[in-house]
């Protein structure tokens, strides 16, 4: 399954959600449920689904899905 | 039925609870803890930048440990929200001698950096971290140290090691 895929599998989980629709452009600013929690929630389990681990930086400057992709992908070529 | 404790890492990071966080809308609310609770006011009311808040430290005599009286120092506060559900207890604060090390600990045990290691505004020469898991659990590190709202002050007035 793709990165995209993955992250929409812990998208549906983190909010309840089975038939939620990712989409890159979904941010912290145009999803009223996305909060820090909900952001914290999302990275500690993209981190256990991936094995990467995100930085503090990244941490603080992720706010879209498109951002999260971005992170995962750099850190998955790392490996 | 025997109690079995279960067996201490030695090797780990020792974490020493210094102080319950708790989120009032007022810093009134301490006279509640002084009338009610007989905590003693242990320190002034100090603005800090890291939690966006004032916080104020107060301690029951013959106890170890404080409570943090936490309140949004305004309506941008990183506090506001949480204090729009309820406020209340709001983070457990540890005491660590080498932050650092016990920042890497938590970061293996699934917690999440929310602040790597900063000046305290409330501990002089201190650096305090923050860590959340996903559960919302928020943990505070504090670096070890000296003088009044340090643990091993409190300990040695107790004549604990």
């Amino acid at each position: 399954m793709s990165t995209f895929y993955r992250l929409q599998s812990i998208f549906r989980d983190v909010f309840s959600n089975p038939q939620l629709v990712l989409s890159a452009d979904m941010a912290i600013s145009n999803f009223a449920e996305w909060d820090s929690v909900a952001m914290i929630h999302i990275i500690l389990v993209a981190e256990a689904e991936f094995g990467v681990r995100f930085n503090t930086d990244e941490v603080a400057a992720a706010s879209s899905v498109a951002d999260i992709l971005k992170i995962i992908d750099a850190h998955l070529n790392e490996l | 039925m025997t109690l079995q404790f279960n067996k201490i890492d030695k090797a780990m990071p020792q974490f020493k609870l210094h102080h319950v966080g708790y989120l009032v809308r007022d810093m009134s609310a301490v006279k509640e803890f002084v009338e009610r609770l007989g905590y003693r006011i242990e320190s002034d009311v100090i603005e800090d930048p890291v939690q966006t808040a004032f916080v104020q430290l107060i301690r029951q005599p013959d106890t170890t440990s404080w409570l943090e009286l936490v309140m949004p120092n305004g309506p941008e506060s990183k506090l506001t929200k949480a204090l729009s559900k309820g406020g209340g207890l709001h983070h457990l604060c540890y005491e660590v001698n080498d932050i650092v090390r016990a920042c890497d600990h938590l970061r293996g045990q699934a917690m999440l950096t929310l602040s790597n290691p900063v000046p305290a505004a409330a501990f002089p020469g201190r650096q305090i971290a923050w860590f959340m898991d996903r559960g919302t659990f928020l943990i505070e590190l504090l670096e070890s140290g000296t003088g009044y709202l340090a643990l091993a002050s409190v300990m040695k007035s107790k004549g604990v090691a």
